[in-house]
């Protein structure tokens, strides 16, 4: 062992002494190791170097060591808990062994990337994060599948085609790079297709993304750079077009009783024609409408209603850290607040405050508004106190139209309205820089 | 001790693992030393030795009257061959003094051992200025500077800076390993010079080795009256950040503008701090510093004791040769490091590490749209909005970035560019605009 430590010593001491302590040790070594006819080779090929390379190595020995031996004197026996002089020894040995040139190469003839730092980056991408926000929304869609029946499904995939679509068609005339892979199209075709009843024609779903895409995203200037979100302003255009359409609800699970679809209202809509008490009277127990709704077995858009799937979704985001938790949280919050006090003015709710609580959060297209819709990057905020103040006025507004408005359900509106508001905030909404608020 | 936890912040990968189990060893003396005059922040040193003229190792061979500027010497023996520009690794390329070694390392300093507890502060800064000591930690500020506050302000707190949060790097937390006691003696000459009443040693809780051996070390050398208290911080870049250490440790912030004195704090790191006590106790001019060699182009990644000077082509030499062809060679660690256009250039004060990448860990990326997710804001340390002075840059409006997104605030850690998902040079756009503003003198 004293040995060694002298040969790591040594080491420190004197650098040239290098090939001498490599020189004493290599035999020793290439006894106990298995790769005999490895060491040795490179050893031949070391003992060759120094000499070419650096000939005047041996001269300096002695004042090199001189120089560094006030170093030498202040260090400590073992030098490192975590590694054993033994591999260290065997460590220095196999560098020495190793020790190759770098042939210089003449200028210009060196061909490095240089960059800007940082030189590493994150794992996310915008396709990473546009397919797991698909992904997502994916168990909520399936739901909606298994309740409103097959026809859902042809929906998604009318509106997933035509976004897509048209989002390829509209690149290659444009002759612009095609960007259907990144997911964005998709995405926006999947939230369109969650916002429409099951039963609306094909052609209709089809027309919708492609004036998502095309009209609301595209003309606007591509990903990034459109004001209004794209599923949101489709979906009013489409209701603006064809109100029919796309205000005929069907009931859930009609589709297994081997009849024609037979259509009912949203509770919400319910609600606003007076009828609210019917869809209470509707389920046996409180407990059963509670269920009803988290479960989305109402009336409703085809991927909105299933609020347990599309939260787990919304949590999942929230735990990528790819979504504020504020955003769902103060507009969820607002509208129930909100629901309490304007059921109150004005009208006579029948129901006790926790069921209208309950009704005002899971009854429309809340929930998938504010984990899905609230939250889409390009058209909400940057910072994180504008997208508090986007949430909170989406949540008013969702409040204020559902209760006073002409149509039962305010949430699709309240975001397109605030969309048009986020220039504004983010000219006038800033961090706090570090270093601004001290004297 | 509590830590105040600042915003942002990024978590990438360490890829400490090569070098944080290997020896600090001693890297031959090159054959031709580049020792740049401008080896610090400020102005050059002017050279004050000539072609032909015979040097030897500490001998100074550059002087400044300037205010902002530290001396810098030689780091071997020989002949100097030529004074002219020389790829520098920061700079791109700056006036140096090159020194072709002799092969006898003769020593034009005294070597002692001082005792420094009978020395008055202002002594201790006129040794550490003759030694011609910088913050090591990589913005090579010159110490002698950091230590002489202005005459209104008064030191209370000295944070020895022992994060060392980039990637890959790994000789600060080597040093505090096997030179723990000259890195507390170190500390303990800082305190004297600075008078600070409060002196904490700051290291990111990845690094428990370091911590022990530092602990020891301070209990061994302990001052029973003002002892020196060691404070762990959880691991996340850019904590080894001079304001956001402040901030982890004190929960105070640096006035936007000013300097981290304007508190009563100063911050030096634990490689200074050896530094400091060669200068004073050995008497030793800085001309030697630990460098990590590492990246997954290098035979054997190491850390060493590399003359300043030694051109990097021999550092990767030293550390065994290249086992790939590297497409990057970056001065400095992944987050904030320069990028090399040859492996010419030559180890400076402020270098602490060199990461030679192969093509697939240093990745080029093509921008995309930005979707205005916010990354960049959330995970800036600084709270800043990256993307709207990007924005604002692409439309050339300097005055607007300087003025109302505080873009001198910026300190290039890289977190905004790191987090971006569409892949967007941040960084470059800042850099873009402190040079447009510079140039336009906005």
């Amino acid at each position: 062992m004293d040995n060694i430590n002298e040969a790591v010593s040594e080491k420190g001491k004197s650098l040239s002494g290098q090939s001498e302590v490599a020189g004493v040790n290599n035999p020793s070594a290439a006894d106990d190791d298995e790769n005999k006819g490895l060491v040795r080779k490179t050893e031949t090929e070391t003992e060759k170097e120094p000499e070419s390379i650096s000939g005047a190595g041996s001269d300096k020995d002695p004042s090199a060591a001189e120089v560094l031996t006030d170093k030498a004197d202040s260090e400590k026996d073992g030098e490192d808990k975590d590694a054993s002089p033994d591999s260290a020894e065997l460590k220095i040995e196999r560098r020495e062994a190793k020790k190759k040139v770098v042939p210089p190469k003449p200028i210009g003839e060196e061909k490095y990337t240089v960059t800007s730092s940082p030189h590493i980056f994150g794992n996310n991408t915008v396709s990473k994060i546009m397919w797991t926000v698909s992904a997502c929304l994916a168990p909520a869609g399936l739901a909606g599948i298994y309740i409103f029946g097959f026809s859902a499904f042809w929906v998604i995939l009318s509106c997933l085609a035509g976004a897509v679509l048209s989002e390829y068609v509209w690149q290659k005339l444009n002759k612009k790079p095609v960007t259907i892979r990144d997911g964005s199209a998709f995405l926006t075709g999947l939230l369109l297709a969650y916002n429409l009843p099951p039963g609306i024609p094909l052609w209709a779903a089809f027309l919708g993304s492609a004036f998502a895409v095309i009209i609301v995203k595209h003309l606007f200037g591509g990903l990034g750079n459109n004001i209004f979100n794209p599923a949101l302003a489709a979906r009013g255009f489409l209701l603006m077009s064809w109100p029919d359409a796309m205000t005929t609800w069907w009931k859930p699970f009609q589709y297994k009783l081997q009849t024609d679809a037979i259509t009912t209202a949203t509770p919400l809509a319910m609600m606003k024609s007076g009828h609210l008490q019917e869809f209470l009277d509707s389920f046996p127990t409180v407990g059963k409408m509670f269920s009803a709704l988290l479960w989305g077995s109402r009336g409703g858009c085809l991927g909105e209603t299933c609020s347990v799937f599309l939260i787990l979704g919304g949590i999942f985001l929230i735990y990528k850290k790819y979504i504020d938790w504020q955003i769902p949280a103060v507009f969820m919050g607002t509208v129930g607040i909100l629901s309490l006090v304007f059921y109150n003015i004005g009208m006579k709710s029948p129901m006790d405050p926790i069921s209208t609580l309950f009704f005002s959060l899971f009854s429309g297209g809340l929930v998938l508004g504010a984990f899905f819709m609230a939250t889409d990057y390009v058209t909400c905020p940057i910072t994180l106190r504008g997208r508090i103040i986007f949430a909170l006025g989406c949540g008013v507004l969702t409040a204020v139209i559902r209760r006073w408005g002409g149509l039962p359900e305010g949430v699709c509106y309240s975001i397109l309205i605030m969309n048009a508001f986020v220039p504004l905030i983010d000219s006038k909404i800033r961090t706090t820089v570090y270093g601004t608020s001290v004297e | 001790m509590n830590t105040f936890p600042f915003p942002g912040g990024v978590h990438p990968p360490d890829y400490k693992e090569p070098t944080s189990t290997e020896l600090i060893e001693v890297a031959e003396p090159p054959q031709e030393a580049v020792i740049h005059l401008l080896q610090h922040t400020g102005a050059p040193a002017a050279p004050l030795v000539k072609v032909k003229d015979e040097v030897r190792t500490g001998q100074q061979i550059g002087h400044s009257d300037s205010f902002i500027t530290a001396s810098v010497h030689s780091s071997i023996t020989g002949t100097v061959v030529a004074v002219e520009p020389r790829p520098h690794p920061v700079y791109g390329e700056s006036k140096a003094v090159v020194v072709a070694n002799s092969g006898f390392d003769m020593i034009d300093y005294k070597p002692m051992n001082r005792n420094w507890q009978d020395l008055q502060p202002a002594d201790i800064i006129s040794y550490i200025r003759q030694a011609g000591v910088v913050g090591l930690g990589g913005a090579a500020f010159p110490t002698h500077l950091k230590l002489t506050p202005p005459p209104d302000k008064k030191i209370d707190v000295l944070l020895i800076n022992g994060a060392e949060c980039e990637p890959f790097l790994t000789s600060d937390d080597r040093l505090m390993r096997e030179r723990a006691e000259e890195v507390v003696e170190g500390i303990r000459i800082l305190k004297r010079a600075t008078g600070a009443t409060q002196v904490i040693v700051v290291i990111e809780d990845n690094k428990q080795l370091s911590i022990s051996s530092m602990t020891q070390a301070l209990r061994k050398l302990e001052d029973s009256l003002n002892p020196i208290s060691l404070c762990v911080i959880p691991t996340r870049y850019p904590q080894g950040s001079e304001k956001q250490m402040i901030y982890s440790v004190t929960g105070k912030e640096v006035p936007s503008g000013g300097l981290p004195v304007d508190i009563g704090v100063i911050v030096q790191n634990v490689g200074t701090a050896f530094a400091v006590f060669e200068a004073v106790v050995r008497n030793k001019p800085l001309y030697e510093r630990v460098v990590t060699v590492t990246g997954d182009c290098v035979e054997n990644p190491g850390n060493f004791v590399v003359r300043i000077g030694t051109p990097f082509r021999q550092l990767v030499e030293t550390a065994g040769g290249l086992s790939k062809e590297p497409v990057k060679i970056i001065s400095g660690g992944p987050m904030m490091g320069i990028a090399q256009y040859t492996l010419e250039s030559a180890v400076v004060k402020g270098t602490s590490g060199i990461v030679l990448m192969s093509a697939e860990m240093a990745k080029v990326y093509e921008p995309s749209n930005c979707i205005r997710c916010g990354f960049c804001i959330s995970h800036c340390p600084q709270q800043l909005m990256p993307q709207m002075i990007m924005k604002l840059a692409t439309k050339e409006k300097w005055t607007e970035i300087k003025y109302q997104y505080n873009l001198m605030d910026c300190m290039e850690c890289g977190c905004c560019a790191y987090s971006c998902p569409a892949k967007i040079p941040l960084v470059q756009w800042i850099k873009l605009a402190k040079y447009k503003t510079r140039m336009l003198k906005i």
